[in-house]
């Protein structure tokens, strides 16, 4: 992969928030953040991965002026749960938070994206949220997924759905 | 397999590729549904992100500017003016209600909190591929939603939008939950199904299949243009 590999979708998004900067794009000075929710309920690792890639590339185009969340919701609760449970799981056929995926979680959380996770599907999937769950600061549990995307819109979150 | 990487797939999807790259990257994608898959992905993305921000979000209107640090400050639990998520880039539309409180909640924990008003939540999914599974869990989380806004006299209402490949859940033959979305539709009045008409008329066109649609779902010309519809009436979108 080379590197700075994600530079035209960065530029992309670089642009469009310089150009929007005047009115929204504000940072902790007093001034306002844009809000941005990112909806991942697919079940390949493959796919969360890109997705945090994206929030990523978001976070690094925008710096202080974003506050996102991430609402892991469905089978997306995946990205968080631990190989070893796997082998109780109900219905769930991948356990993604292995140390490439946790590296990128923690990373993320550290720079202030939270992640929201849908209990709902843990519930679900029988997944325990004490001994299943990768744990960082800024991941959370909340009681329904899709309750809090609509939520979240309400707030005026704008949702992105990778 | 010899992948492309993300940069190429952002590069065509942003259309930076010459046209020599472009070509072997075209080959690629037919080569490779996975690829092709992402590509569409990545497109759809852009496609998101361009429409966020064509739109200013709600929170501008909501925000006053001399309040200092205002994302926290509100989250400590003042109110604040909501319209909902995209009902204040709409205060010209005879659906704003730029009067509706919403109180927030500083853990991001507890669900759609109380308008100050009893103006309907509004939800619009959008069921776009062909993961069944994936779309009856959407309708797991919906139902408790139903449930719990029934229970605490909210009013709600849910659309569920399928179109392309997210047609199959409400097509006779291929649908694997013919008889949950029964249940659901029967039970929640203020919960529709709905077909596209032109996900219908292609599959005849171009595959000779005759799709028969469950009587529970309700036929629109276009999915895309109705959902596009929903979000400027103010409604929640959220997809499948």
């Amino acid at each position: 992969m080379r590197c700075g590999g994600y530079r035209p979708l960065s530029q992309f998004l670089a642009i469009l928030l310089i150009a929007l900067g005047a009115t929204q794009a504000q940072a902790d000075d007093g001034k306002e953040k844009i809000h941005v929710v990112y909806h991942v309920n697919s079940e390949s690792a493959r796919h969360q991965m890109a997705a945090l890639r994206s929030v990523r590339n978001h976070l690094e185009a925008e710096g202080d002026g974003i506050e996102i969340r991430v609402v892991l919701q469905g089978r997306g609760v995946s990205m968080l749960v631990l190989p070893d449970a796997l082998l109780h799981l109900n219905g769930l056929h991948q356990a993604n938070a292995t140390p490439q995926m946790t590296a990128l979680v923690a990373e993320l959380s550290q720079r202030g994206v939270r992640f929201e996770v849908c209990a709902n599907s843990l519930q679900r999937h029988a997944i325990d949220p004490d001994h299943d769950l990768y744990t960082a600061d800024n991941i959370v549990i909340v009681p329904n997924g899709v309750a809090e995307l609509a939520r979240l819109q309400q707030q005026g979150y704008l949702y992105i759905k990778p | 397999m010899n992948r492309h990487d993300e940069f190429d797939l952002n590069a065509y999807v942003d259309g930076e590729l010459t046209p020599e790259e472009n070509l072997a990257l075209l080959g690629a994608l037919q080569q490779d549904p996975e690829l092709a898959k992402e590509a569409c992905q990545l497109n759809n993305l852009k496609a998101q992100v361009k429409l966020a921000y064509a739109s200013p979000p709600g929170l501008q209107a909501l925000q006053r500017p001399q309040r200092k640090s205002a994302w926290m400050a509100v989250a400590a639990g003042l109110l604040m003016a909501a319209a909902g998520g995209v009902g204040g880039w709409l205060a010209s539309s005879p659906m704003a209600q730029p009067d509706r409180l919403v109180v927030l909640d500083p853990d991001g924990r507890g669900q759609a909190p109380a308008s100050a008003n009893s103006e309907e939540t509004r939800i619009v999914f959008h069921l776009t591929t062909p993961d069944q599974a994936a779309a009856a869990e959407l309708l797991d989380d919906v139902e408790k939603m139903l449930q719990a806004y029934e229970a605490d006299g909210r009013p709600l209402r849910v659309e569920i939008v399928s179109n392309g490949e997210g047609l199959d859940i409400l097509r006779e033959r291929l649908s694997d939950y013919k008889e949950r979305i029964h249940q659901l539709a029967q039970r929640y009045h203020n919960l529709t199904f709905v077909a596209c008409k032109n996900t219908i008329d292609r599959l005849k066109v171009q595959q000779g299949i005759e799709v028969n649609i469950i009587p529970d779902a309700e036929v629109i010309d276009s999915g895309v243009d109705y959902v596009v519809k929903r979000q400027q009436e103010g409604w929640i979108y959220i997809r499948g």
